[in-house]
């Protein structure tokens, strides 16, 4: 009797015991996660710094720095702060174009092309840029280059080109890993042993070869009205997906003997379900640390062919090329440091920051995969 | 021995498999994409237009040229260059080859050494501020470009304290440099394995009787430890290989090394279709071969691995 005396009470007890039940947190994975993270001070330091850098860079069009691709031949190679570069407008901004333009009208008439020559987003922004600036534009306090054109600007638009490469291309290898690899994991069998050896094969093509011998066959040319960059998100993201297929394919393996993945299958869910609805999830903490570590490489592999003079092409810029132009710069006779020093230094911090991120993220949600 | 037999039958025929997909792949794209090099922009007298179809079999079928071209190239010819005139691409490959090999073997060199010290120097200091400082380097040598790398180089040893020659090819002197730049990422990757393969291995029974026994740390590092602790080593020696191969284009570039990587490049920017091809083929070898070479290294470095 008194158990269901105690039984009765519980109506209150019970709203009370939830009330106290709803103040305890338990700690969820990523809850964990960000914890031994944000123990990580470098790791997450370099977070701050990719986000910023990626902001600055996504906002460059808004800001008022000169155009990128403008040639003045009376301003090559001023060192930065140059006195000359300082002269009307004091420290920060100037009158960017003085005498350039008779009127307005001719201004707002090179504003248009260059907002005709842009994507739909970035025109919109550049055009909001003018507005709010007018022609009024940053001292490039990063030096001009061997054209007169203002570095600053060089490296924020160049950021978002090898940002947005290495965004892009590391999605679709995203994508096209954790498909390939759910997929052959979860069916298993011969269809796994085929798919994986056909991984392994492609393996062993040098495929960094193979792209630039198909960019040769595609440079330049007018008959194929493929846009260079989709070509280059295509392509790179085509390379990096066997170590992402290859990683998640071994985590579905270990996780579809699973009780609630056997659950889900008696229930009469589809493959597809299981696969993208039950296994893709539980994989997503691997497959994110991978994705950071990926990022960095990919942006690499653009700056490498940039470098070459296979990437991107004038007027993009893009980290690689800058860092290409520097180079060929160097010569006994005087050095200019600032053309070198500026685009290098934002190339290397960002990778730089991204690795110690990836290493961070690998760290704080996988302790096991430590020293790997 | 059976068992070796067995395996390397089967990789060369893995290795021909791939040959001919890089090769199918690469005639393809040659000749099927539309503004391609038998394409020509200008009019051109119908009899030399004649000639040239005639020289490279293009009034037979696509299948005839195909099959034409697959046999010369299996017997190893890999036709005239496209921009080079009276240089067919075996010359110039036979030309390129030597200096790139040079660089990369010293290259590679220098990554093993620097990364093998770097490594064991950390992983017998752990935890404290050498080995934190040193895998601190190792994370920037992986991360930064070899030619961001190489620009630093060539500001100080070259303009600043001229100590060495900027580009060229010669003698020893003009390979410090480049072989340096080319390393510097591998030396970082090794020194990382190194360090995770000799704390493995330092914690082991055996290490701690050698210590015991009463031998010099030195000995017990160098004589017992390091056998085990570079294992992981041994396998990353295969992409280590291919990536040199693909850095050496940027670096050839830099210096002004007249080598394949150069010829490679040149060849992807003048749309030198058959120069082009015949070095992505030969890379696909190259890499191929040294794969092999490492895996079997490896068999007998550690016995626990069988091939297979």
């Amino acid at each position: 009797m008194e158990e269901r005396a105690g039984f009765q009470r519980s109506e209150a007890e019970l709203e009370r015991l939830l009330e106290e039940a709803k103040k305890v947190r338990g700690n969820s994975l990523w809850k964990d996660a960000m914890r031994r993270f944000r123990k990580n001070q470098l790791s997450f330091l370099s977070l701050w710094l990719v986000v910023l850098v990626s902001v600055l860079c996504f906002l460059a069009p808004l800001l008022p720095l000169a155009p990128r691709d403008r040639v003045s031949m009376n301003q090559q190679y001023l060192e930065p702060l140059h006195e000359d570069l300082l002269d009307d407008g004091g420290l920060f901004l100037r009158r960017g174009w003085p005498g350039v333009f008779a009127d307005d009208a001719a201004r707002d008439e090179a504003v248009t092309k260059i907002v005709e020559r842009s994507g739909l987003l970035e025109g919109w922004m550049i055009q909001l840029r003018y507005k709010m600036f007018g022609d009024r534009e940053i001292v490039p306090w990063m030096g001009t280059d061997q054209l007169g054109r203002c570095i600053l600007s060089r490296v924020l638009w160049g950021g978002r080109i090898s940002l947005m490469v290495g965004l892009v291309a590391t999605l679709v290898s995203l994508i096209i890993g954790v498909s390939y690899g759910a997929f052959s994991g979860y069916i298993g069998g011969w269809v796994d042993n085929l798919m994986m050896r056909a991984v392994d094969a492609m393996y062993s093509i040098p495929f960094i070869f193979v792209v630039i011998f198909l960019i040769t066959v595609i440079k330049n040319n007018p008959d194929l009205a493929i846009d260079r960059m989709v070509l280059f998100f295509a392509v790179i993201g085509a390379i990096y997906w066997l170590t992402m297929a290859r990683v998640v394919r071994g985590q579905v393996l270990s996780i579809k003997q699973k009780e609630y993945v056997e659950a889900a299958r008696v229930l009469g869910a589809s493959t597809g379900r299981i696969l993208f609805r039950h296994l893709v999830p539980n994989v997503m903490a691997v497959v994110l640390v991978y994705l950071t570590l990926t990022i960095p490489r990919v942006m690499l592999f653009e700056a490498f062919l940039s470098f070459l003079g296979l990437g991107v092409e004038s007027p993009d810029v893009s980290w690689g090329m800058l860092a290409a132009d520097g180079l060929g710069a160097i010569n006994p006779l005087r050095v200019y440091w600032w053309f070198v020093l500026f685009p290098s230094l934002a190339l290397g911090l960002t990778l730089l920051s991204l690795n110690f991120l990836g290493d961070g993220l690998r760290d704080a949600l996988d302790p096991r995969l430590k020293d790997v | 021995m059976r068992d070796v037999l067995r395996f390397l039958t089967l990789r060369f025929l893995w290795l021909l498999a791939t040959l001919w997909v890089v090769f199918t792949l690469s005639f393809v794209l040659m000749r099927e994409v539309p503004g391609g090099p038998f394409l020509m922009e200008q009019q051109v007298d119908p009899v030399i237009q004649k000639q040239i179809e005639a020289a490279y079999d293009l009034d037979k079928t696509k299948w005839e040229q195909y099959v034409i071209t697959l046999g010369k190239t299996v017997r190893g010819d890999l036709g005239p260059s496209f921009k080079m005139r009276d240089y067919t691409v075996n010359e110039i490959l036979a030309e390129g080859m030597p200096r790139s090999v040079a660089l990369g073997t010293l290259a590679l060199l220098i990554a093993l050494v620097l990364g093998i010290v770097a490594g064991t120097v950390s992983a017998s200091r752990r935890g404290g501020f050498i080995d934190r400082g040193l895998m601190l380097v190792a994370t920037i040598g992986i991360a930064l470009p070899n030619f961001v790398i190489a620009s630093i180089l060539i500001l100080v040893f070259v303009i600043q304290l001229s100590w060495l020659p900027a580009a060229g090819w010669g003698s020893l002197r003009f390979m410090i440099l480049p072989a340096f730049c080319l390393g510097a990422p591998f030396a970082a990757y090794i020194a990382r394995l190194t360090r995770t393969g000799m704390l493995e291995t330092l914690t082991q029974d055996y290490v701690r009787t050698a210590h015991a026994k009463g031998l010099s740390p030195w000995r017990v590092v160098t004589g017992h430890a390091m056998k085990g602790g570079l294992l992981p080593v041994a396998s990353f020696l295969g992409p280590a290989v291919a990536g040199i191969l693909t850095g050496s284009l940027v670096i050839e570039k830099i210096f002004a090394i007249p080598g394949l990587g150069t010829y490679f490049v040149q060849a992807a920017l003048n749309r030198d279709y058959t120069l082009a091809m015949g070095c992505v083929l030969f890379y696909t070898l190259l890499v191929y071969v040294m794969n092999l070479l490492v895996d079997i290294s490896y068999t007998i470095l550690d016995p626990r691995v069988r091939l297979d």
